[in-house]
């Protein structure tokens, strides 16, 4: 049985941003080895290799590269990466605003 | 047509009719046999000299109890292979060349009428058989490890047609005839290990905030596992960071941030389950 060895990706930061296998992998400059071994969680380490997606629901990265060890984020740590989108007028609230001025007019 | 005058009067015709019919009615009834008649038997066994070109004494046993042979091998006729790779000539690299194969050492040519191996070709299968299994192939030797749950064949330049891992114990006079599964249904078989699926997303408009990229969902055929996916092929336009997000088993999301507001994608997602 192949062994294969788990490779990741990290940013500025610390963050990783990227993870795979030797399998898929053809040139490994830029990456960091974390960990080897036998089966679908090193051979597929992409999608198989963490318990958790690499990103959560608002697409913040949950992973970071510390001291040598892949550890989860903490929640203040990804909450800090996240912008809230712009939040514009609905319709009902622009309608409300214009016939407010044309009252106050 | 010329006038005829008979020399009978209508009444001694009628008498005459009568007098004949009364004499078949007299007749006793009878019934011919088939042998009168030339039929043949109801049941005809002709002379029988071979059972799938075994002549002499042939057994003939139910295989692995279901009543039938399964091959339990994925992709195993080389004459019609599922190749979603679009492999072609003859290839040395080791590594999964058609689906579900891969080259474990040597080369391998592909051909219209086969595969011809020179060298060591297998495949692994997801679980383990139970009970007994027979390997076997149209040409080299082929062989099962139990302990890597792979089927091998090695040959020296020899043209195989097919390749198959019975469930049950065969001798090479009880081997049934190969019978291939059918493209369709090989394709989706293989579909659960590896899936390549072509991609045009051509002019779309996305949100231009490389913070907040869109998303565009991808479905396919379950797969063995959360598939390793590679982008093939691929070229972008309007400064679009093209990714891949969330991924599942059965579908995936598909990230699209760029600049400006317009972006075209074209490619193929390779999509890889296999062992």
């Amino acid at each position: 049985m192949d062994e294969y060895l788990v490779y990741i990706r990290v940013d500025d930061a610390g963050r990783v941003v990227d993870i795979n296998s030797s399998a898929f992998l053809q040139d490994t400059d830029g990456w960091t080895q974390i960990d080897s071994g036998h089966g679908d969680k090193f051979h597929h380490a992409q999608g198989n290799y963490f318990p958790l997606p690499l990103f959560d629901e608002r697409g913040i990265y949950r992973y970071k590269f510390v001291n040598d060890q892949v550890a989860e984020r903490t929640v203040e740590e990804m909450d800090a990466d996240y912008t809230p989108p712009e939040q514009k007028p609905t319709a009902e609230e622009l309608l409300a605003a214009f016939f407010g001025g044309v009252k106050d007019a | 047509m010329a006038d005829y005058t008979s020399a009978y009067t209508g009444a001694q015709i009628d008498a005459a009719v009568a007098k004949a019919n009364t004499a078949l009615q007299s007749l006793p009834a009878h019934t011919h046999t088939a042998a009168e008649v030339g039929a043949l038997p109801e049941t005809y066994t002709p002379p029988v000299t071979s059972v799938n070109g075994k002549t002499g004494d042939v057994v003939i046993t139910s295989g692995g109890g279901a009543g039938y042979a399964y091959n339990l091998l994925d992709n195993s006729n080389f004459r019609n292979p599922v190749n979603q790779r679009g492999v072609s000539g003859t290839i040395s690299d080791a590594g999964y060349f058609l689906d579900r194969w891969k080259l474990v050492s040597g080369s391998v040519s592909i051909g219209s009428d086969g595969i011809t191996l020179n060298g060591t070709i297998s495949q692994i299968l997801e679980m383990e058989p139970a009970g007994d299994v027979t390997a076997t192939a149209s040409a080299g030797t082929a062989s099962y490890n139990a302990t890597t749950k792979t089927y091998t064949i090695t040959a020296t330049g020899v043209l195989i047609t097919w390749a198959a891992l019975y469930e049950g114990s065969y001798t090479a006079d009880t081997l049934p005839p190969y019978v291939p599964k059918g493209y369709a249904a090989e394709l989706a078989q293989c579909k659960r290990y590896y899936n390549i699926i072509p991609y045009d997303m051509d002019d779309y408009y996305v949100n231009a905030n490389t913070a907040y990229p869109s998303m565009y969902p991808v479905f396919f055929p379950e797969m063995r596992i959360i598939p390793t996916v590679t982008l093939r092929e691929s070229w972008n336009t309007g400064s679009a960071g093209v990714s891949v997000g969330f991924i599942t088993k059965s579908s995936l999301a598909f990230q699209a941030a760029a600049t400006s507001s317009r972006v075209a994608w074209h490619g193929k997602i390779e999509l890889d389950a296999d062992l």
